[in-house]
């Protein structure tokens, strides 16, 4: 059991002791790594004569944004910097446990965090898009009666964000502890590229694309635009 | 294992709002750049090689306009050309003509000119002969076998004066 224990790692001092948990640390671990590897890579971009290496990051980053504006519209287009940043961070934390470290998402904190600052932006995309009176009133959309399962709605979407993407993680980190107690050899990696690698790139996918069509729904109007093609649900449900 | 403390939870929104701002301004934000510069730029020779292919059409047609007026004008040029030629044609021809006419005139002139006069100078010598012969008549014998005979040399005479004249 101590393993599924976040840990406090160290107490800041002041108002009582502020404890920090291992998955801030990670955290911060993490946002150093990308910190650097984003400087690296940010450098001596150029407009022809590209690098392999910037045509990589170019095709990964346009794959993202062309991810992103399908989904949200290209009203969305200013979120999908932030968008691409919560999937690169959730992508980095749920296979970070490869490493060595504990990942930063198996901490309900971390996730809860994540979610609420996802309702805040689908929040503000709202604000912005429509207006406030305009955001207001998306609350008695379709008809007034069912305003106040809008209203619930802003808890029960980053509660549901927030659970699935701890659950699957925290899931993931115990079935594969499981499987290296019962079978220590040979099985463990196979089931790691599943567990870790497949099912924390699927995760990060899936909180993703949710908050997207969240903020889609929240801009209004390009609702028809959203592909139906891939649904999360059957994901969710297979876990 | 399951504690939602509130410290946590703002140090992890102010982690990924710090890390929002590190990708934006290290990763996305030139990578984007980039790629809209690139856009812009593939938009823009686009643009150029349109507004180029524009042009060319425009000075294509300009081109032909200019060929079906040089044809025109060379057409022009040439049918001028032929009729000065014809009228120098006539011209020449009708002072040739002229000048051919005045010299046969001429000519005809002189020829009856000197008709007459060797008219005039044939009487001038018939006279002098008629002279010669009166003086023979005067002097010889008058009978009529003399008479034949001075008439005879008379007509010798003229005829040895003159072979070309015959009565």
């Amino acid at each position: 059991m101590e393993e599924l224990n976040c840990e406090t790692v160290f107490t800041i001092p002041i108002f009582g002791g502020i404890g920090v948990s291992e998955a801030v640390v990670v955290t911060w671990i993490i946002m150093g790594v990308l910190t650097v590897a984003a400087i690296f890579l940010g450098r001596n971009l150029t407009i022809d004569n590209c690098s392999k290496k910037q045509l990589l990051l170019e095709s990964f980053f346009g794959m993202l944004d062309n991810f992103f504006i399908g989904l949200m519209g290209k009203k969305g287009k200013r979120y999908v910097p932030y968008m691409m940043t919560i999937i690169i961070y959730i992508g980095f934390s749920n296979i970070i446990g490869i490493f060595g470290f504990k990942s930063p998402t198996k901490d309900v904190r971390v996730t809860a965090g994540l979610a609420f600052m996802s309702i805040v932006l689908v929040q503000i995309a709202g604000i912005q898009n429509r207006g406030f009176k305009g955001w207001l009133k998306s609350f008695a959309e379709p008809i007034f009666i069912v305003a106040p399962i809008n209203v619930l709605e802003l808890i029960i979407k980053p509660l549901s964000l927030c659970m699935r993407l701890y659950g699957n993680v925290l899931g993931a980190f115990i079935i594969m502890k499981l499987i290296e107690l019962v079978v220590p050899l040979v099985a463990p990696p196979i089931f790691s590229i599943y567990f870790d690698l497949f099912d924390g790139f699927i995760q990060a996918y899936v909180f993703c694309f949710l908050t997207s069509l969240y903020i889609s729904e929240a801009i209004g109007e390009e609702e028809e635009t959203i592909p139906k093609a891939s649904s999360p649900g059957q994901i969710e449900e297979h876990k | 294992m399951f504690t939602l403390e509130l410290s946590n939870i703002i140090f992890t929104v102010v982690n990924v709002l710090i890390l929002y701002f590190l990708m934006r301004k290290f990763l996305i934000g030139p990578v984007r750049s980039i790629m809209e510069q690139r856009q812009q730029m593939i938009e823009g020779s686009f643009a150029e090689a349109q507004r180029k292919n524009d042009e060319a059409n425009e000075l294509k047609s300009q081109y032909e306009a200019k060929i079906v007026s040089a044809e025109d004008e060379a057409q022009q040029i040439v049918a001028d050309a032929r009729e000065k030629a014809n009228d120098e044609y006539n011209r020449r021809v009708n002072s040739a003509i002229n000048y051919s006419n005045r010299i046969r005139t001429e000519a005809r002139e002189r020829i009856s000119a000197e008709e007459e006069q060797a008219k005039k100078d044939v009487l001038s010598s018939v006279a002098s002969l008629a002279m010669a012969a009166a003086v023979k008549v005067a002097g010889g014998k008058n009978d009529a076998l003399t008479d034949e005979s001075i008439y005879d040399d008379f007509i010798r005479e003229v005829s040895a004066q003159d072979g070309t004249t015959s009565y």
